[in-house]
Order: structure tokens, then C-alpha cells, then sequence
């Protein structure tokens, strides 16, 4: 391909010079002849026509070049034409690089498409197939000439249907490749561009599996332990009793091994609930939870645990309830407020709160107790997490009640949030959505 | 006939009513799918509540069956197809009798379950018989999988594909009778859950024939020829020459 300089405004004005002398040279070939032949109008006819042919010729010649889109160019002619011709195959070069480069990037993308490891397919509006990677067709054997057809007609899965049909699109889906495959896969839909979706999918078979692991084991482990934990502490509380007729050097030994099984005993039967709420599935029970009597009872409890080194103060300002499980509702509240009661040190004050936001329902427990450290806080939920571990064992945590917690809380969608200074205090606050809350009045008149 | 031809109507309701006719037939077959897969799973389990659930699902695949029927009857009176449309309709009417027949076969294989569960026999599902039943079962599902795949994708090969398996199963399926029968001869206490297994075996086959029933719709559908009742050569080489495609 032939190079075309842009059109500069010096060559443009001597294109017009040009086109000027053609016309002057014309014209005294006009005077010329006349003066020859004496014919003045036949004479300037003749050059008049001589010019309107020519242009007629580059008409019907550019109108060619641009209907059969030639994209080599021609020599361009003398004068003005020589100007069109020229900034039409300007033209043209600028597209064909445009179309190239364009080109080249399209093809870009769509490699990087091909490389990524996730399954993407696009989606349009109807949620039919635009074009897939290649991880789609090798992890969900869809084929690029799938192109056209709706999703939900090629991965036919329960899950997947019901979830294009939901068009909830923030969550993500599971489900098994086909059914006799272990493969598991998550999917997910991104809308982008404009009414069209990204279908992700990806393999989690091992992060499946993994997760499967951990919580089978600790199922299993807690329950195959739990029996001879029973045997032990049996024993030792029938030894305890009958103390008098041991060895007086073993009365010591025997009270801490007593304590030490108890612990033991706590933990694992935390570690149960925990695979219990687990194995539950995500459904909410739909129990009537009166909240506020169940907080006056545990003002009672509390007072016990503190034993008068602390002050507690208990505001119930709301006379709601909420829908949700009794008893693991009762957990969450005795957990926080247990919590607080531990690590706030004598004659430090406590504040539990139940009150109403415009957004939710909110459980608060406040103390002025030793605090958290802002590194701890994410990882307060973890199992088996501890911020100071010396303190916590000799103040008898088991290590699992804010994972207890988190899981109870994440079956309601609630959400706990944790504001803590060093040394001040720390605030745990439990916002269940409002449309959890119900009324003693609401259940009156259900029953009625 | 091709997919894009849906879109090639003039009448915009036209391409539509196609369209929803082509998902609905797709959605019965998932249904389906599903009520095999859940049937397999309780044979293998012995599980007479999947075995229920089975039966729920039947109710919705008969009703599918009526809406597929309305849609078609829909078409034909509002638009009077022809060509490749009309064999759209005639292959969604036969596609949704043959799935609605699976349905009920898939009940009888559940069938058996339930009447084993009744009689706490263990016996039974120790019989050879009754793995050749998971067996033909877990194939007849496949089958049904890679036959819709083929519907979708107006995909010839697919389809053919399909037919060569159900061959395939038919010979396995003689081999389960031939040992069914030689364990009639000489045991005389478990008459009951041999003829049962019979009952299930002969419902799993079926239910294969019901798939090719399908395939040999969607070649119909998609070349209009009709592949029934051809004999063994002419079968064989009508079959190369779809894979061919």
C-alpha cells in the first residue's frame, strides 16, 4: 500500500493554481481559435465542453472507485479531482488502519478470554449465548456455534435454572456438573455492557471438598470424643465424692482434673453446636422470639456470673420480638453478654441495650472492659481464636463462642459489628433486618 | 432447518410463539431429567422418599405436557405454519408425548422401590438383576441428557448418536432378562421382587426407546426425514451418513 501524505493547505491552494492554469490554458486555446477561425461562440464551445467532459469523466470515475471500494489508489488527475481522489484514499487508509487496530484488539481480548481458567459465557438481554471461552467448552462442553441459544436450554441443572430464573443476580450458585459427575461448580451472573450478562463458572470441586473436610472432622471428631470424656468425668466425680478415703496428696490432682474434663467437656459441646448449626442449612425456623423477656431472664443469669463485681444495666427499649430460632437466639445473647461480663475487670460497668433503627433491630452490649486491639477484630469469629491466650484460658473460654456467634447471626441475616478502644471498652452490636421483627400484638392477633 | 430461522419471520409474535414452544419442550426435558435422576438415585439408595418425590414430579410433567400442547395447538391455529415450523410442531407434539411417557415409566421404576421398602425385603437388591437396573437406568438418563443436547443444537450427529446406544441397551437389557428368568427357575420365595424387578427392567428399557423416539423427532425436525421403520442395513448407513454432517 501506497503511503498518502495528509492533504496540507500549501498542496490544496496549488491544486486550486493548478486547476486555475488548466481553465486560463483553455480558455487562450478558446481566444486562439477564434482568432484563427473568426468562429468566437463555436470556439468557446468547444472549450467549455472540453471542461465539462473532463469533469464528467472524473465523476463517473470517482463514482466507480468509491462503489467498487478500491482501496489501492490511482494516480490522482491534475487539478481540483486531484483533491478528492486524494482525500478519499486518505480516507480510506485511515479506516482500514482503524479497522485493523481494532481488529488486532478484538483478537486480544478474546485470547486473554481464552486463557482465563473460570468458564465465561455472554449473555444477551434474553439470556441467550453470544460467545463462550474456551474453559466453557472445555470444562461445560458448550461449543462456539452454541451462539444463539438460551442458557437455561443447554445447563438444564435444577440450581441453574431456578437461579436464571430468580434473576437475583448478586448471589452465586452451585451445583454438580452433570449427574453423575463430582465436579462442583459455582456460578455467577455479572451484568455488563448494557443489558448483557457475564455467566462465570468455576471449578470449587477441591474448595468444596476442603470445606466438606474440616467440617466433617470436627463432627466427627467431637462425637467419637465425647463418650470416653463422659467415662473420665464420671469416674472422677465418684472419686471427688468419696474423697475422705483416698490419699490426702491426691485431692489436689483430682479438683484440676475435674476442672481440666469439664473444660474439655465445654469445648466439645460447642464444637457440636457449631457442625449442628452448620449441617442445619441456611432455612430460618419460624419460631416467635419474645426478646425482651428473654433479656429480663438473662438479666438474672448475668447478675449470677458477675457475682456484684460488676454493674449491669439493661435497657430494653423496644417490646419487639423477632422470628427466628429460641434457643439459638438465647446463645447469641448469653455469649455477648458472658463475654463482657469476663473481660471487664471489678466494678466495671456493662450497658445491654434492645432497641429499634429505622434500618433494624439491634442487640447491643457495651462494657468498659479491657478491649480488643484493631488487629484482632477481624479474626474474632475464627474458632479457636484467642487475642490473649494466657487470659482467656484461665477465665474458661472455650475459644468457640463468637463463632457460635457468627454462625447463629448468619442464619438471620443479622450482622455483628465490634467498636473497640484498648484499655476503654468494646461495643458488640447485632442488627437483625426489620423484616425479622415481629410483635407480641402481631402474634395475638395471628391467633385470633 | 437451523436455529436462525426463528428469528426469520416477518410476524414478531410468530418468531416468539416458536421460540416460547422450543424453551417449553427444553423445560418438560429438564423436568424429566430430573425425575430420572432423583429415580436412579433412589434405586441405588433404596430410598422409598425419593422414590415419592418421584411421583410429585410426575404430576408437574404431565402438566408440562398440556402446555406444550396449548402452545402447539396455538401456532397451528394462529399462523398455519409450514416447512421447517411445521415440523417444529409436529416434533414438539411427539417429543412431548414421548417425555410425558418416560414420566410414567420413570414412576414404575420408583414403583418398585416403594413396594420393597413395604416389605423390608434386602434381599433383593442384592440380585444381579438389580444392578443391571441401575445400570440400563443410568444410561436411559444420559441418553435422555445427550438427546436434548441434540434437540437444542439441532445437533444430527447427537441424535444418531442416541440411536446407536439404544441398541446398545437393548442387548444389555436381553442379558438382564436371561438371568432374571434363570433366578425364576430356581429360587420360589422371592417371586414377588423378581416379577417387580421385571416390571422396572422392562420400564427402564422403555424409557431408552422413548429417547430415541426423540432423536429420530429431531432428525425429522431438522431434515424432515422419517427414520421409523427402517430395517437394519438402510438404518445402519442413514445413521453414517447423519455422523458424516
Amino acid at each position: 500500500m501506497i503511503s498518502i501524505k495528509p492533504v496540507s493547505s500549501l498542496e490544496k491552494s496549488s491544486r486550486i493554481f493548478e486547476e486555475l492554469i488548466g481553465v486560463g490554458a483553455l480558455l487562450s486555446i478558446a481566444l486562439i481559435l477564434g482568432g484563427i477561425t473568426a468562429l468566437w461562440g463555436l470556439a468557446f464551445f468547444v472549450a467549455f465542453s472540453l471542461y465539462l467532459g473532463r469533469n464528467l469523466f472524473y465523476f463517473l470515475h470517482f463514482l466507480n472507485l468509491v462503489r467498487s471500494r478500491a482501496l489501492e489508489p490511482s494516480k490522482a488527475p491534475f487539478g481540483v479531482w486531484g483533491d478528492i481522489y486524494d482525500a478519499y484514499f486518505e480516507k480510506v487508509f485511515q479506516d482500514k488502519r482503524k479497522l485493523k487496530r481494532l481488529r488486532l484488539e478484538t483478537e486480544q481480548v478474546y485470547n486473554a478470554m481464552n486463557l482465563l481458567p473460570d468458564a465465561h459465557i455472554s449473555l444477551n438481554e434474553k439470556l441467550q449465548i453470544e460467545w463462550v471461552n474456551n474453559s466453557a467448552e472445555s470444562l461445560l462442553g458448550l461449543r462456539q456455534n452454541d451462539a444463539g441459544h438460551r442458557i437455561g436450554n443447554l445447563l438444564r441443572q435444577r440450581e441453574v435454572t431456578h437461579y436464571l430464573e430468580e434473576k437475583n443476580f448478586d448471589k452465586s450458585v452451585e451445583f454438580y456438573l452433570s449427574a453423575e459427575s463430582t465436579r462442583r461448580l459455582s456460578a455467577k451472573i455479572v451484568p455488563y455492557f448494557d443489558k448483557h450478562y457475564l455467566l462465570i463458572i468455576r471449578d470449587i470441586t477441591d474448595a468444596h471438598n476442603l470445606a466438606q473436610i474440616r467440617r466433617d472432622f470436627v463432627a466427627n471428631a467431637s462425637h467419637e470424643l465425647r463418650t470416653p470424656l463422659t467415662v473420665l468425668n464420671g469416674y472422677l466425680e465418684l472419686m471427688l465424692d468419696s474423697v475422705e478415703s483416698l490419699p490426702p496428696v491426691w485431692s489436689g490432682p483430682l479438683t484440676q482434673m475435674h476442672q481440666q474434663s469439664l473444660r474439655m467437656q465445654n469445648i466439645i459441646n460447642d464444637l457440636l453446636t457449631l457442625s449442628n448449626i452448620e449441617a442445619e442449612g441456611t432455612e430460618l425456623e419460624q419460631d416467635f422470639v419474645d426478646v425482651p423477656i428473654m433479656l429480663r431472664k438473662l438479666e438474672v443469669e448475668a447478675n449470677q456470673l458477675s457475682n456484684g463485681h460488676h454493674q449491669l444495666h439493661f435497657h430494653i427499649e423496644s417490646k419487639d420480638g423477632l422470628v427466628g430460632k429460641t434457643e439459638a437466639l438465647r446463645s447469641v445473647f448469653i455469649n455477648l453478654v458472658s463475654n463482657a461480663i469476663r473481660y471487664t475487670p471489678e466494678q466495671g460497668e456493662i450497658w445491654v441495650r434492645w432497641y429499634q433503627t429505622p434500618q433494624s433491630m439491634v442487640f447491643e452490649v457495651k462494657d468498659t472492659g479491657i478491649g480488643i486491639a484493631r488487629e484482632h477484630i477481624p479474626r474474632l469469629t475464627e474458632r479457636f481464636y484467642r487475642v490473649d491466650t494466657a487470659r482467656s484460658r484461665s477465665s474458661g473460654g472455650t475459644g468457640l463462642g463468637l463463632a457460635i456467634v457468627k454462625h447463629i447471626l448468619e442464619r438471620h441475616q443479622a450482622k455483628l459489628s465490634v467498636y473497640s478502644r484498648l484499655q476503654v471498652g468494646s461495643t458488640f452490636r447485632v442488627e437483625f433486618p426489620l423484616y425479622l421483627k415481629k410483635s407480641v400484638t402481631d402474634l395475638d392477633s395471628s391467633l385470633s | 432447518m437451523n436455529r436462525k430461522e426463528f428469528s426469520s419471520h416477518v410476524s414478531a409474535s410468530y418468531n416468539l410463539y416458536l421460540e416460547d414452544l422450543f424453551n417449553q419442550i427444553l423445560e418438560m426435558g429438564g423436568l424429566v431429567e430430573r425425575q430420572l435422576q432423583t429415580s436412579v438415585l433412589s434405586v441405588q439408595n433404596a430410598d422409598a422418599e425419593l422414590a415419592k418425590e418421584v411421583i410429585q414430579l410426575d404430576k408437574l410433567v404431565n402438566r408440562e405436557e398440556m402446555e406444550i400442547d396449548r402452545l402447539c395447538v396455538r401456532v397451528l391455529a394462529r399462523q398455519q405454519p409450514t416447512a421447517s415450523d411445521l415440523r417444529l410442531i409436529v416434533s414438539a407434539i411427539r417429543i412431548a408425548v414421548d417425555l410425558e411417557r418416560m414420566g410414567d415409566e420413570i414412576v414404575k421404576i420408583s414403583g418398585l422401590v416403594l413396594r420393597l421398602a413395604d416389605r423390608g425385603d434386602l434381599d433383593c437388591q442384592n440380585l444381579q438383576g438389580y444392578k443391571q437396573l441401575v445400570e440400563i437406568s443410568s444410561r436411559a438418563r444420559d441418553m435422555l441428557k445427550n438427546v436434548l443436547d441434540a434437540f437444542t443444537r439441532l445437533d444430527l450427529s447427537g441424535a444418531a448418536a442416541v440411536i446407536e446406544e439404544e441398541e446398545h441397551v437393548d442387548d444389555l437389557f436381553a442379558v438382564a432378562m436371561e438371568e432374571v428368568t434363570e433366578r425364576f427357575k430356581e429360587s420360589h420365595n422371592d417371586i414377588e421382587c423378581l416379577l417387580q424387578l421385571v416390571y422396572a427392567l422392562r420400564a427402564a428399557e422403555r424409557i431408552t426407546d422413548h429417547a430415541r423416539n426423540i432423536a429420530e423427532s429431531v432428525v425429522y425436525l431438522v431434515n424432515g426425514q422419517d427414520m421409523r421403520n427402517m430395517n437394519d442395513d438402510l438404518l445402519a448407513d442413514f445413521l453414517k451418513s447423519l455422523t458424516v454432517n
